[in-house]
Formats: structure tokens, C-alpha cells, sequence
């Protein structure tokens, strides 16, 4: 593979070389996938075949995690948009490599979002009934406008920005398949790199970075009007579009740090996403992180300082009752934890704990297998599934596990202090799962309430519903792995034209000092 | 309605005289004249006059108004005539009714018959657009079934917007393809 | 490599172009639909607004409305277009509340239909179109009685149910994948015939469930004929959820009528002839 002229960017080969080999780990994963996306298939054939009663979802509890993921995965695709074209109208140097990566997962998300809706609908053979009788009143109709003109201005925004690289690899990747050449020189627009081409690059790209913000913006504000246009408790808000808003792109920050550490590690991208890019993206996590503790602290104090029976109904489920769990684990993995770890390396005190005894690993082994037995044995007992009243026994084997869990954490501090980049992505991944269960908590409990005088509904999504979601996010996986195969996911012409120099991956060391 | 109401308001009308004489004596009621007249509001007042074959007006007597209905007759008040004779009754201002009838010391005693089968609102004429946003209910233009003018231009002006600057950006597309 | 070569001019030239040709079509049907609406024959026709008065002093909580209904209309299993609650704050004070769909002027299941298949009908019944919903549900999120349905797998279909045309007002056979609600028996209604569950409870001699319309100012129980303004006020009516704004043609009245106000403010009885229009 070695190039018969002097290469000038030896530095861009761990980019290209993806591009040029496949290697046994992504045949597997590329197999495991497929091998998830088919039962998802299968699962989405039987419910095609005997209806959406083969879901946990009923008259009371009509949207359930399809609806989740809906809003899950398009709250993921604001990645794109936040890191490539806030920071690019900011002028912020340093997004140069990461933008790439991040508007290909907002493609992908929508990609997969969109069809969620599709899957939930009873009747999706009339799907064309929307455009035809369509009523532009229905925010249904709103988010169908708005995801299609996201998702065919995130395409040119992905697209724009690629035709040099695709020269690039059209002059560069000789050795390639056919397919991947011709493709290369198709999608390359004839690009020779003339001053001409270079400013209709530049004033396109710029136009586009400007007109995508609001567009990503109404895609969530509507999303988040179909519940807030209802009158249901815990919907009808009018912070709802905000909140959707900063939920979406904390989530999107979440979803390019998590891959950007994936293909740091898989691909060996050191010298591309420096320590530099993880912090700079954690500070920025941080940052929504608090924005929406502060919106959620204000939705949720407004409605149970009012108190109408309703929010209190609800609000109440949540703190203490059938939600709580769901809700707290919430809170604490999408919200604490990742505030937490995003500030490690300010928090000079953590050192300190290394010297606690107790959060040893064998006096945490120990606590943890007597935890293990006490709540096996409950569980056959048949006490520690209790669903609102909560037994004694449950709430001392649920504090006993908060304590050992929260000590666990704390062992594990001074060691990701030292791992900053680790400390991040992990923070990323607690984040990502947080904000699936917010979505949860957000659709299920307003739709369990009772609103007519009975009791609340329940809710149990079945394995359709699972192996559904299972198969949406191996799409997504899928999709990012083969784009990851076929165009290369360093901007290259972005970096080589940065202002400022990008450290080299020798300098690490002093990054972190720094 | 406002047919009906113009018709109304022309002023009195006696439509109907239905005198069924069943006895003759002296202050029997053997007439009734049933009268209309629409009140500014849109309600209707209505008059019975009871006289007797003498034509002098009867009084004391009773008198019960009826209305019938999809559902039958329906009794609208019962009340007796004063002394000149006259016993009156409001009808309120939705209500539509096919027939208004007045008798006079019970059941098929005398009696009086208004036939009101033009007295019926007929379905507002629906433009929908303006006159969907202005009248109907207090909330026509979400509710409406149809496009709403200022909905679609808003709707219009944002998405036009929004495209037409992917139009541009495609239109430089083009110049990098066709660029020397 | 094909030169093309595009001014600026010619640019916006051609985009106003394409979006003119985008655009004329719906124009045009906009335009059609209005010419059709204001000519269309039920502009013309009598304008019903059906009602429905629940007495829930006389209600005895037999639910013999919900079998009335389930049978008159092949209710899938699993659902009850009127059901029959039993509420109340404490053991002493129960009290049974029939809830078939509210049937609301500014419905927010019609608000949020994205295609328009649920809607009113000339006569302010909310209807579903089987043939459009699309089973999106979110008039069911939307609505704040919770009284739609949805059919989660392939009804049963009875040997009747075959041999009857679909229409909106009659939804039978039903169907899997779209909506179902109280349709008011509007298939009844515009033949004279009262809905399915007010002759069910005339039958059982309840008479808890009147009947009629707004217009004419008169509803029924199937027995009795009665103004609505002086039921409604006599009864000392209330509409569920009243607060919320959505304007409900169903009208409860209440349970303990004991008049509490001091004697003097009191109407005379059988007078109430202020011009109220519900």
C-alpha cells in the first residue's frame, strides 16, 4: 500500500486506510448487525401481519417506545448541526476535524427516526394519505415538512464539504473497487480545486451553515409541539420547544463524543481528535448538561408548586411512585454523573479518595456480593418487584444498592481523573441512555394518567417493541460503519486549510497539562 | 333565519283564526287568535287572544301554549288570560320549532295553530378561509377541515424561504461542476 | 464533464418558474374546494346540533347503554364507546358517570388529525373516516376524556356485520389499524330514530339519557319532551372538563339538585325564559 510517490500528508494514512482495507472486526460487526436488523425485520413483519396488538401499547397507553425512539434519535441528529454549523458561523478552528463525523450522524438519525413514526402508525400502507388530505392545522403535518427539509438540507450540508475529499481520494485511492472510484469520481462534481470552484464552495457551505440552525431548531420545536399542543398533564408546556431544543442538542454533543471516542479507538484517529477536541465538546456538554437541569428544574417545580391535581398526579408518580425509577436513574446517569465527570480534572479533591479504605476493590467485592445474595433472595421471595407500594425490604435493598453504586463511583474517580478522554466519552454514553429515558419519561407517564375517574394504565413494551428499537439502533450503528468504509471521516481539506496548526499527536501530554 | 326574521319583523301578523265553538254561553271562550311578533332580541313574543261568540274578551281563562317539535308537542307555558282577554308567552330565542299551537280550557276545547315550517335556521354558509377565521367558533381556524389563507402563506413564506436558499446553494453546486 | 452554464438572472428566473408550477396546482384546488364548499348541497340543508343530556340523579349505573351501543354498532371487543364510571370522593358517595365521546365543538382530535379523517359532520357530530385515518393516534393522545379506541388487531366481524355498507356515520365492518369512537348514532338520528343507548335506558325505564336538538331548543328521554334551556337549568347542568375550552355537546345534570341558594334569588319556577343559548 505503499504510494509510489513521496506521500506530502503522511499524516492523513490511519484517515484513508478504512477506506482502502476491511478487516476481519468489521466483516463480524457488520454480520452481528444484519443478524439484529433481521429480527428486527421479523419483529416488524409480525406486528405488519397480526397489527399493533403484539405491542405492550393499549387504548390508555397509545404511543410507547416507538414514539421514544422517534424522539430520541431525532433529538441525536441535532449533532450536525450544533458542531458544524454553530461552531463554523462562530469560527470555532478547532470543529475542522469532527465536523464531518457529526453531520453524518445527523443524517443517519433522521434516517432512522423518521421511519419510527412509520412503525407506530396503524395504517402505514397510507402514508401518502399525508401529503394528499393533509391539514397543514395538525402538527403531524409540521413535523413531516420539517424533518424532510432537515433531512434534505442535512444531505447537501453532508455533501457540500465532501466534494474536495472526494477528489481527493478520486486522485489519491487508485488500488480501490471499481464501484468506490467511479463513486468517487461521480460524486467529486468535477472538482480540480480552481480559486472559482473554491469561493462557490466556500459561499454555499456558508449559506447552508446559516439556513440549517433554524431548520434544526423548528425540527424539535415541533416535534416537541405534538405533545405540547395537547392538553394532556406534563405536555402542555410552553417551555416544550426550548426544552426539546436543548435536550436535542445535548443529546447530539452526546452522540458525536461517544463516536468520535469509538473511532479514535477503532481507527486509531490520534492525531485528529486530540485531547483538545474531547475537552473543548465536554466543556460544551457541560454547558447543555446545565441548561436543561435548569429547565427541568423549572418544569417540573412550576407544575407541582401549582399543584392541579393532574401535575401533582403525575408529578407524584414520578418522585415516589410507578415512574420513580425510571426517573431517578434518569436523573442521576443523564444528568449528575456526566456533570460530574466532564469536571474531573478541575475537581482537585477527588485524589483524596484513593486514600478511603472503604472504596477499595475488596471491601466494594464484598459489599456487592452480600447485596447480590440479600436481593436474590427477596427477588424469589417474590418481594423485591413491588409496583407502588414500595416494602420495607425493597427500600433497604434499594438504598444499600444507591450507597454501594454511588461508592463504586467514587473508587472510580481518581482513576478516570487521570483518563480524561475516558472520563468524557463515558459521560457521553450515561448521557446518551439518559436522555432515552427522559424521552420515556417524557411520552409514557402523561399517557398512563388517568384522566377519566379510573386508575393509571400500564404499560410493558413486549419483544416486538424491544427487537424493533434493537434493530433502529443497529441501523444507525450500520449505516455510520459503512459510510465510515467509504468516505473518509476527517474533513481532510478542512484541516490541511486550518489557520491555526492542530497539534500534533506527540503534544498529548502537554495538552493534558494544559 | 334572517328571512324569517325580516318576515317576522314586517310586524303583526295573524296567521291562523281557528274557532271551533263547542258551547254558547255567555263568557265561554269560543274564539282564540294566536299572534306572533319578533322581538328585537330574535326571541318571539306570542298572544293569545280569547274572546267569546260574543267577541268580548275572556278572562281568567285558561290557556296553554305547545310547540311541536321533532319530538312531539312540547308545552310551553300554561298560564290564563288577564282581563282583556290576552295571555302571552316568550319564545326563546333558539328556539326553532315547526308549529305553535294555543287551546283554551284543555285539551281540543278551542284551539289556534301557527305553522312555522319556514322557522328554521338554515346551516351558515361556510367560505372557508376568512370566514372560517372570523365567525364560526371561537377557534376555526385549527379546527377547520380546509387550508387556511394565512396559514398557507405563513407555511409558505418560511418554507419558501428555507428552499429557496437550497436552490442557491444547489445553483453553486452547478458552478463547481461547470467551473474551469 | 458538461459545461453549464447558469447567470444568476437566469437562476432566479427558473426557480420563481418551478415554484410558480409548484405552486398553481394547489392554488387551483384551494379555489375548487372553496367553490365546492359554498355550493355544496349540505350548505343548504337544516342544521342540527344533536345533544345529549346525562340526568345522573336517575342514573342507576345498569350499563345497559354500553350493551345497547356495543350491540347496536358491533363494538370490537375490548372497547365501550359509553362507559359507565363509577366516581365519587369517598365510599359514601358514589356516584355512576356514563362518558360516551363529548362530541366537542372545538374538538382537539379534530384539531390535530393530520388528514382529516376525523371530523363534523353538517350535524356537530364528530365522526371518524375509516378509509382515511391513517392510525397515527394522535387523536387519541389528544383527546381529554379518553374516550377513542383503537382496533389493535383484526376485529371479529359477526355474520350481520357483513352485510352492512360502510359509511362514516355507521362504521361497520371495522377495521384493524384505524380509530374507533361514539359516533352519536348519527345513522339513527338523521332517520328521527333516537341513539341506541337513550332507547336503552328509556327501556329500562331509567330515562336517564335526553336527547335532542340545541336548535330547537327541545330534547327528549323517550319519553318525556322537554326544552333544554329549563332542563339544563333546572338540572343545574355542567359540561365535563369544562375548563378546558373544548365546548362539549354532552351535558350532565347534577347528581343533588338541592336548590342552596337563599330563597329570594330563586326564579319562579317554570319562567325561565331568558334567552340562553348553550
Amino acid at each position: 500500500m505503499t504510494p509510489t510517490v513521496p506521500d506530502p500528508h503522511p499524516e492523513e494514512r490511519p484517515v484513508l486506510r478504512p477506506l482502502q482495507r476491511t478487516g476481519w472486526g468489521f466483516r463480524l460487526l457488520v454480520a452481528a448487525l444484519l443478524a439484529v436488523i433481521a429480527a428486527g425485520a421479523y419483529a416488524y413483519v409480525t406486528q405488519l401481519r397480526l397489527g399493533l396488538g403484539v405491542t405492550g401499547l393499549n387504548n390508555r397507553v397509545t404511543w410507547g417506545i416507538y414514539i421514544t425512539n422517534f424522539v430520541f434519535f431525532i433529538g441525536v441528529s441535532h449533532a450536525g448541526t450544533l458542531i458544524s454549523a454553530i461552531l463554523r458561523v462562530t469560527g470555532a478552528e478547532w470543529r475542522r476535524p469532527i465536523t464531518r463525523m457529526a453531520e453524518a450522524i445527523t443524517v443517519f438519525a433522521l434516517m432512522v427516526g423518521a421511519p419510527m413514526v412509520l412503525i407506530d402508525m396503524g395504517r402505514p400502507e397510507r402514508i401518502l394519505s399525508v401529503f394528499r388530505y393533509g391539514r397543514l392545522q395538525s402538527p403531524i403535518l409540521w413535523d413531516v415538512i420539517s424533518i424532510t427539509t432537515y433531512l434534505t438540507g442535512s444531505l447537501l450540508y453532508l455533501y457540500l464539504p465532501l466534494i474536495p475529499d472526494m477528489a481527493l481520494l478520486r486522485d489519491r485511492l487508485t488500488e480501490v473497487p471499481r464501484w468506490k472510484r467511479a463513486l468517487y469520481r461521480a460524486l467529486a462534481a468535477g472538482w480540480r480545486g480552481t480559486p472559482r470552484q473554491h469561493a462557490a464552495l466556500e459561499r454555499g457551505i456558508s449559506a447552508m451553515a446559516i439556513v440549517i440552525i433554524p431548520v434544526a431548531i423548528s425540527v424539535h420545536t415541533v416535534v416537541s409541539w405534538i405533545f405540547g399542543m395537547t392538553l394532556r398533564a406534563g405536555w402542555h408546556s410552553t417551555i416544550f420547544g426550548p426544552y426539546f431544543v436543548i435536550g436535542a442538542i445535548f443529546s447530539g454533543i452526546a452522540a458525536i463524543i461517544t463516536a468520535m471516542g469509538a473511532f479514535r479507538w477503532v481507527y486509531g484517529l490520534g492525531g485528529f481528535l486530540t485531547d483538545r477536541h474531547f475537552r473543548n465538546l465536554g466543556y460544551l456538554l457541560l454547558t447543555f448538561n446545565l441548561l436543561y437541569m435548569y429547565f427541568t428544574i423549572s418544569e417540573y417545580l412550576t407544575i407541582a408548586y401549582g399543584a392541579e391535581v393532574k401535575d401533582t398526579t403525575l408529578v407524584h408518580a414520578l418522585f415516589y411512585g410507578a415512574f420513580s425509577h425510571v426517573f431517578w436513574v434518569m436523573l442521576i446517569i443523564g444528568l449528575v454523573l456526566p456533570a460530574v465527570l466532564t469536571l474531573i480534572p478541575h475537581l482537585a479533591p477527588i485524589d483524596l479518595l484513593r486514600r478511603v479504605p472503604a472504596l477499595r476493590p475488596i471491601p466494594l467485592g464484598v459489599g456487592a456480593a452480600i447485596l447480590g445474595g440479600v436481593g436474590a433472595t427477596l427477588h424469589v421471595r417474590g418481594v423485591a418487584y413491588v409496583n407502588t407500594t414500595l416494602g420495607v425490604h425493597h427500600d433497604v435493598v434499594l438504598v444499600a444498592a444507591g450507597v454501594l453504586g454511588a461508592a463504586a463511583f467514587l473508587a472510580l474517580l481518581p482513576v478516570l481523573k487521570q483518563r480524561p478522554v475516558a472520563s468524557i466519552v463515558l459521560a457521553s454514553l450515561l448521557v446518551n441512555a439518559g436522555m432515552w429515558l427522559k424521552r420515556y419519561i417524557i411520552v409514557v407517564p402523561s399517557m398512563a394518567l388517568p384522566i377519566t375517574p379510573t386508575e393509571w394504565a400500564t404499560y410493558q413494551p413486549t419483544w416486538v417493541e424491544w427487537s424493533i428499537t434493537a434493530g433502529a439502533f443497529a441501523t444507525f450503528i450500520l449505516l455510520y460503519a459503512l459510510f465510515a468504509k467509504i468516505f473518509p471521516l476527517i474533513s481532510l481539506w478542512e484541516v490541511r486549510e486550518a489557520k491555526v496548526p492542530e497539534p500534533a499527536p506527540g503534544a498529548r501530554a502537554q495538552e493534558v497539562v494544559a | 333565519m334572517r328571512r324569517l326574521r325580516s318576515l317576522l319583523f314586517c310586524g303583526l301578523f295573524v296567521v291562523a283564526l281557528a274557532a271551533m265553538p263547542t258551547r254558547v254561553e255567555g263568557a265561554e271562550p269560543a274564539r282564540v287568535v294566536l299572534q306572533t311578533q319578533s322581538a328585537p332580541d330574535g326571541s318571539a313574543r306570542l298572544t293569545a287572544t280569547v274572546v267569546d261568540s260574543r267577541g268580548a274578551p275572556v278572562a281568567e281563562s285558561p290557556v296553554t301554549f305547545k310547540a311541536r317539535t321533532t319530538f312531539g308537542w312540547l308545552t310551553l307555558a300554561e298560564t290564563t288570560t288577564g282581563a282583556d282577554g290576552k295571555a302571552r308567552t316568550i319564545l326563546a330565542v333558539a328556539t326553532v320549532v315547526e308549529e305553535i299551537a294555543v287551546e283554551v280550557g284543555g285539551e281540543g276545547t278551542v284551539r289556534a295553530a301557527i305553522l312555522l315550517g319556514a322557522r328554521r335556521t338554515s346551516a351558515p354558509r361556510i367560505r372557508p378561509g376568512w370566514d372560517v377565521l372570523r365567525g364560526v367558533s371561537p377557534q376555526p381556524g385549527f379546527i377547520s377541515p380546509y387550508l387556511v389563507p394565512l396559514q398557507v402563506i405563513l407555511f409558505g413564506m418560511i418554507l419558501g424561504g428555507i428552499w429557496a436558499t437550497y436552490g442557491y446553494v444547489a445553483w453553486f453546486l452547478l458552478r463547481i461542476r461547470g467551473a474551469r | 464533464m458538461s459545461r453549464l452554464r447558469l447567470s444568476r438572472r437566469t437562476f432566479v428566473k427558473t426557480l420563481i418558474a418551478t415554484g410558480a408550477a409548484a405552486t398553481l396546482p394547489s392554488v387551483a384546488k384551494l379555489a375548487e374546494t372553496w367553490a365546492a364548499e359554498s355550493h355544496s348541497p349540505h350548505a343548504r340543508k337544516t342544521q342540527r346540533r344533536w345533544v345529549m343530556v346525562i340526568d345522573l340523579a336517575a342514573c342507576d349505573g345498569c350499563k345497559k347503554c354500553t350493551a345497547a351501543c356495543q350491540k347496536e354498532h358491533f363494538v370490537p371487543f375490548g372497547q365501550e364507546w359509553i362507559r359507565v364510571f363509577e366516581t365519587g370522593n369517598n365510599p359514601y358517595d358514589k356516584q355512576n358517570f356514563p362518558l360516551p365521546c363529548q362530541h366537542c365543538e372545538i374538538a382537539p382530535c379534530v384539531k390535530v388529525c393530520p388528514v382529516a379523517a376525523t371530523y363534523h359532520n353538517d350535524e356537530g357530530i364528530v365522526l371518524v373516516d375509516h378509509n382515511k385515518c391513517i392510525g397515527c393516534r394522535f387523536c387519541m393522545a389528544a383527546c381529554p376524556y379518553g374516550v377513542r379506541f383503537f382496533n389493535w388487531t383484526e376485529p371479529k366481524h359477526s355474520p350481520q356485520e357483513q352485510f352492512v355498507q360502510y359509511s362514516p356515520e355507521f362504521p361497520v365492518p371495522h377495521r384493524k389499524g384505524t380509530v374507533e369512537k361514539c359516533m352519536l348514532c348519527a345513522h339513527r338520528v338523521k332517520i328521527g330514530r333516537l341513539p341506541a343507548c337513550v332507547e336503552a335506558c328509556a327501556a329500562a325505564e331509567m330515562w336517564a339519557i335526553w336527547f335532542g336538538d340545541a336548535n330547537e331548543n327541545l330534547v327528549t328521554n323517550g319519553r318525556d319532551v322537554a326544552k333544554l334551556t329549563d332542563l339544563l337549568a333546572e338540572g343545574r347542568a355542567f359540561r365535563y372538563k369544562e375548563e378546558l375550552g373544548t365546548h362539549p355537546r354532552v351535558y350532565y345534570l347534577l347528581p343533588d339538585r338541592r336548590d342552596r341558594r337563599p330563597a329570594d334569588s330563586r326564579k319562579p319556577a317554570g319562567k325561565s325564559d331568558d334567552p340562553y343559548r348553550p
